[in-house]
């Protein structure tokens, strides 16, 4: 029981249980709060994260989140910072929004980074590019849509804002469904964006 | 309360958000148009948003409420309109029912489930994973194998996550969709590669060598999508990590993604191959140069990401992250702070000696505009590097002192006093600067705390210095000048001077009798005491006096004295004859309660932070102070590091001290529950043990312990000393089982009445090392001189340890037996085929503790790995063998 093949033996066993927490890309939160720090939109996906006790706590948490970012956050490109022990990748979407993306310390940024814009692209797409405060709040049923196809369970479930933008408007499935013209009009507004994007 | 608009501050019209003066209460009268025969898809889903705003904002729904909404919500599925279906889905995700109640559900997503609509049944997919009871899983298996080879990618994937999901309740089940899984593997979206790679490898986790097969067979055919791919080398990583040398295919295959298209893939290789425990140098030097390219990149996250990553490596390769210096100096003027930080200890770090000054140049601009926190940071690894590079001091002092004098919050201040006296205590020279730039600080200081501590310290060193004279002036005008704390301080450390350097004592009584006068009772005392004291011409009074210790807390010596006030004071009193233990059997309840709060977050932090053993050994001895019958057992000889008792994340978390005392092994169990609806009461902690001997001898249970909170409760065994019997140290294995009263908790309010329930936690061991005190303050000098007195009660033995790596055996052998290295002797030198280490420590052995002396020599060879020498002397002979053999 002191030996040194046991010490070698615990260890691979701490490695081991490490494996299956942090093995797959994961994420642990994300949140939109408007200029104020005030939440607009938050998920958290992860029972152990400390910060998924109390809604209060979460709260709190945005707010300092919040503050801290305010200064960094800018439209053009997503930063990134150590925060509380997290590590945390924001962008700033509209005048007054700021969306952020939380992950384990150990997690690659540049994924957390993917997910973000994941998120904002197909936020966008079915917002008509509108992401101000009032715009997303009017939204949010699309907004806690698109977060539903991007994320489950903290994994990453699909990163294509086109697919996402889809499967939240429930596109795809209009070939089965009589058109009406809402659909339509977000079918058109989705390929216009691509379009816009490939000559951009 | 629409086409309402405000004029904001600027002028602009300013609308209210959608849902300003939204209430609970009208909302769920609105739920009840999910009733209606003819059911609006448009305000129903409007509603269904509307509750989702409350759920994301934290409005608490009563169980009820909950209920007769979910129940409503089934009743839509009557609906044919796609988007209201698509929030029915979203909304049943997210209340949190009932289970049994959520299981009606089944019934309505049955027909979704079979539909031609893909997108039906990838969601109603998702919805079952989230609802289902796990002894249904089995029922179905068909199914979701069906849909793991659908060709909709959507559909996939929505099964292999739900499987995902239910694995932890369900994994028998899972275990059987193996093949179909694997099969998935070859479905031709990059995310259905993902999902079936992360579902094969949970499926397979527990057994490494299907692990390290499938690795080795993707890593020749690898999957597409860069997350899929970032997947993959994480479980390359973790075979690579169980060899001693990694697998050359395998390296290489993380060495070719380097110069992978996808940067997410690029940075995944190049940190993992950084993190690798058993790589060397050369091996880093292609994933170090991706990372020096990030560093100029203009994504800002890549050059977060990179210096994140290089502040690491650099622990470890200093000289390999070295050639990235200009690409860091760029970033000190980066706009993310956090990034100019990480940047700076980085650099720091690299440890190329001639940059340190022209580094602390264009440190001191980036100091200017930096918050206190990141300053924090930085001053600590100024420390390290002052420590490191021990002829740089002047520079590195300068910059502390000048830091020192600006402005700065007193946590900043704070850091800086304390690397200042740390850099004091390891490079002597530097004594008498260090001193001479508190007294400077003192004089225009804010704080009075540090004031305090700073005087304290000039007490102690000043009278030890070559011209103690000079620091008078500055303790004096604090005297003058300052609150009634810092004047006693001040008055303390003049009298210090006073007892320790005669030539100086005329002068100090004269001081001291100007401070008799003082307003303030504390000053005044203390001038009269000292003066007292330094009144003759013997100052060996005086000097006893600062030597010595209270006799006892200040709270039991009051008690103490109390009491001889009461009795009929025949006798004078001693400290020695009359001090009383404190009895607290009353406010133990209430104590009890609030430490166990204390204690909870701190024995959090302490996992964190791995708080240093002193600071540990300090918050242990305040906790074990609580409980009067700890202080029957004697003085505390040591209380070891946490041991966790289960996984970070179960509905439990214990962890276990093992406090050594004499002859009794205290066990302190630290119980975090973390299940929102129970409240734990009467916790303690079974314990068996596998020699018969040791004797639990008392428990003291934590009386309740609410959600989110961690209560202490503890098991004391005697460990009895037998002098004819051959010592017995380690207990081999405790095994512990949690015995606890549980309540249900509902909106925060216990309910009904208590039942008994157990859990079982993982074993302790307590071992030789548990009754080793590592001593690391003996120089290499003294170290040999004591070696020498010992020589004929040693005990040796080799060994070939089973590592490949010099480092890591050293730091193995140290925790092993608990000792501590002389003089930093731990660090090995970067390259170095053997090493050397001498340890000291003291050892607890029938009440007696004992120094024990231990030389280690580890050998590195390329066949066998390392080779460990080891010498051990102790005065007690069997002793020495005993410890000998405890490194097995």
């Amino acid at each position: 029981y002191f030996s040194s093949s046991s010490t070698l033996a615990t260890c691979a066993g701490t490695e081991q249980k490490m494996d299956s927490n942090v093995f797959a890309p994961s994420v642990k939160g994300m949140f939109i709060l408007d200029e104020d720090g005030k939440r607009i939109f938050a998920q958290y996906w992860t029972g152990e994260c400390k910060i998924t006790g109390t809604v209060k706590a979460q709260k709190e948490f945005e707010k300092r989140a919040s503050k801290k970012t305010v200064s960094m956050a800018n439209m053009a490109d997503a930063d990134a910072i150590s925060f509380e022990g997290y590590v945390l990748v924001f962008k700033r979407l509209g005048d007054n929004t700021t969306l952020y993306v939380l992950g384990d310390p150990d997690e690659n940024e540049l994924m957390l980074v993917t997910v973000l814009t994941a998120m904002e692209e197909s936020v966008s797409s079915l917002l008509r590019g509108s992401l101000d405060a009032n715009s997303l709040l009017r939204g949010l049923a699309h907004v806690c849509l698109c977060a539903d196809e991007i994320v489950m369970d903290g994994l990453v479930m699909e990163t294509d804002w086109m697919l996402i933008a889809g499967r939240a408007s429930m596109a795809q499935s209009i070939k089965e469904i009589p058109i009406h013209d809402q659909t339509l009009q977000q079918f058109a507004d989705i390929a216009k964006t691509k379009l816009a994007n490939v000559f951009r | 309360m629409e086409g309402v608009k405000t004029k904001g501050e600027d002028g602009e019209a300013v609308e209210p958000s959608p849902y300003d003066g939204i209430q609970k209460n009208a909302v769920l009268h609105e739920a009840k148009c999910f009733n209606d025969k003819q059911i609006s898809a448009r305000t129903c889903s409007e509603v269904l948003t509307k509750i989702m705003y409350l759920i994301i904002q934290g409005e608490e729904f009563s169980p009820s409420e909950i209920s007769k909404v979910f129940f409503s919500v089934t009743k839509l599925f009557n609906s044919r309109d796609v988007h209201l279906r698509r929030m029915v889905y979203l909304s049943l995700k997210n209340l949190p029912a009932d289970p049994e109640e959520a299981m009606m559900v089944v019934n309505c997503l049955a027909k979704d489930m079979t539909g031609k609509t893909d997108l039906y049944r990838a969601n109603a997919i998702r919805v079952l994973a989230k609802i289902l009871h796990p002894s249904m899983i089995g029922s179905f298996e068909r199914f979701m194998k069906q849909a793991i080879i659908d060709k909709d990618p959507y559909v996939v994937s929505a099964a292999l996550l739900a499987g995902n999901h239910m694995l932890k309740s369900g994994a028998d089940s899972i275990k059987r969709w193996s093949s179909e899984v694997q099969e998935a593997l070859n479905n031709p979206s990059p995310m259905v590669q993902l999902h079936a790679l992360l579902l094969l490898f949970k499926l397979k986790q527990y057994d490494p060598l299907a692990i390290s097969k499938l690795a080795s067979n993707l890593a020749r055919a690898p999957p597409k999508g860069p997350l899929a791919q970032v997947l993959l080398i994480r479980c390359i990583a973790s075979v690579i990590r169980r060899q001693p040398q990694p697998d050359r295919e395998l390296l290489k295959f993380l060495q070719d993604l380097l110069h992978d298209k996808s940067f997410t893939v690029m940075y995944e290789a190049a940190r993992t191959i950084c993190a690798l425990p058993n790589i060397n140098r050369t091996q880093v030097i292609s994933a170090i140069g991706v990372l020096q390219e990030f560093l100029s990149s203009p994504v800002a996250a890549q050059r977060f990401a990179a210096v994140r990553t290089l502040s690491k490596v650099v622990l470890r390769f200093p000289i390999a992250v070295a050639p990235c210096s200009v690409d860091l100096e760029h970033l000190i003027n980066d706009s993310n702070r956090n990034v100019a930080t990480i940047a700076i200890t980085t650099l720091l770090r690299t440890g190329v000696e001639q940059n340190v000054d022209r580094l602390m140049k264009s440190i001191a601009g980036f100091m200017t505009d930096t918050s206190d926190e990141f300053k924090i940071v930085l001053i600590d690894a100024i420390k390290s590097l002052c420590l490191k590079f021990k002829h740089r001091h002047k520079t590195l002092l300068a910059f502390l002192s000048a830091s020192l004098r600006e402005e700065g919050g007193k946590e900043y201040k704070r850091a800086i006093m304390n690397a200042i006296l740390e850099i004091i205590e390891k490079i002597p020279e530097t004594k008498e600067t260090g001193l001479e730039q508190f007294c400077e600080f003192i004089e225009d200081c804010e704080f009075p705390k540090l004031s305090m501590k700073i005087l304290d310290l000039l007490g102690t060193e000043g009278p030890k210095t070559k011209h103690p004279g000079r620091y008078i002036r500055f303790i004096f005008n604090r005297v003058i000048l300052e609150t009634a704390s810092v004047r006693s301080a001040a008055v303390t450390a003049l009298a210090r001077f006073g007892a320790h350097v005669p030539e100086l004592t005329p002068s100090i009584r004269v001081l001291l009798s100007r401070c008799a006068a003082d307003d303030d009772d504390e000053v005044r005392d203390r001038a009269v005491l000292f003066l007292h004291l330094l009144q003759g011409k013997d100052l060996s009074l005086a000097q006893e006096f600062f030597k010595s210790d209270a006799p006892a807390e200040p709270k039991r010596l009051t008690a103490s004295l109390e009491a001889f006030l009461q009795s009929k004071m025949e006798v004078p009193f001693d400290v020695k004859k009359h001090l009383v233990e404190v009895i607290e059997e009353k406010k133990k309840v209430a104590d009890e309660k609030s430490d166990s709060k204390a204690n909870g977050t701190k024995s959090r932090g302490g996992a964190v932070t791995a708080t240093k053993p002193e600071a540990r050994n300090e918050m242990y001895k305040e906790l074990l102070n609580k409980y009067p019958y700890f202080s029957t057992l004697g003085k505390l000889f040591k209380s070891c590091a946490p041991v966790e008792l289960t996984e970070s994340e179960t509905e439990y978390v214990v962890s276990c001290v093992k406090h050594i005392y004499k002859e009794h092994v205290v066990l302190q169990f630290n119980v975090t529950n973390n299940m929102e609806d129970q409240l734990l009461e009467n916790v303690t902690v079974e314990i068996e043990t596998e020699d018969p001997d040791w004797a639990e001898e008392k428990v003291i249970a934590a009386e309740s312990i609410a959600f989110g909170t961690t209560g202490v409760c503890f098991v004391c065994i005697s460990r009895p000393i037998d002098d004819s019997k051959r010592e017995n140290f380690a207990s081999g294995t405790i095994t512990n089982v949690l015995k606890f009263l549980v309540k249900d908790v509902e909106d925060g309010v216990a309910q009904g009445v208590a039942t008994e329930d157990e859990y079982t936690l993982e074993d302790l061991e307590v071992v030789e090392s548990d009754f080793m005190q590592a001593v690391t303050t003996i120089r290499t000098m003294d170290f040999k001189k004591q070696w020498d007195s010992l020589s004929n009660v040693q005990a040796g033995k080799k060994f070939s340890l089973g590592l490949d790596d010099l480092q890591s055996a050293v730091d193995a052998v140290i925790d092993l037996l608990g000792m501590g290295a002389c003089e930093s002797m731990n660090e090995v030198a970067e390259n170095a085929r053997s090493h050397g280490v001498f340890m000291v420590g003291k050892f607890l052995s029938s009440g007696k503790v004992l120094p024990v002396l231990c030389k280690a020599g580890f050998m590195l060879d390329q066949r066998h790995g390392v080779t460990l020498k080891i010498a051990i002397r102790c005065p007690d002979a069997n002793i020495s063998k005993l410890l000998t053999n405890s490194v097995r």
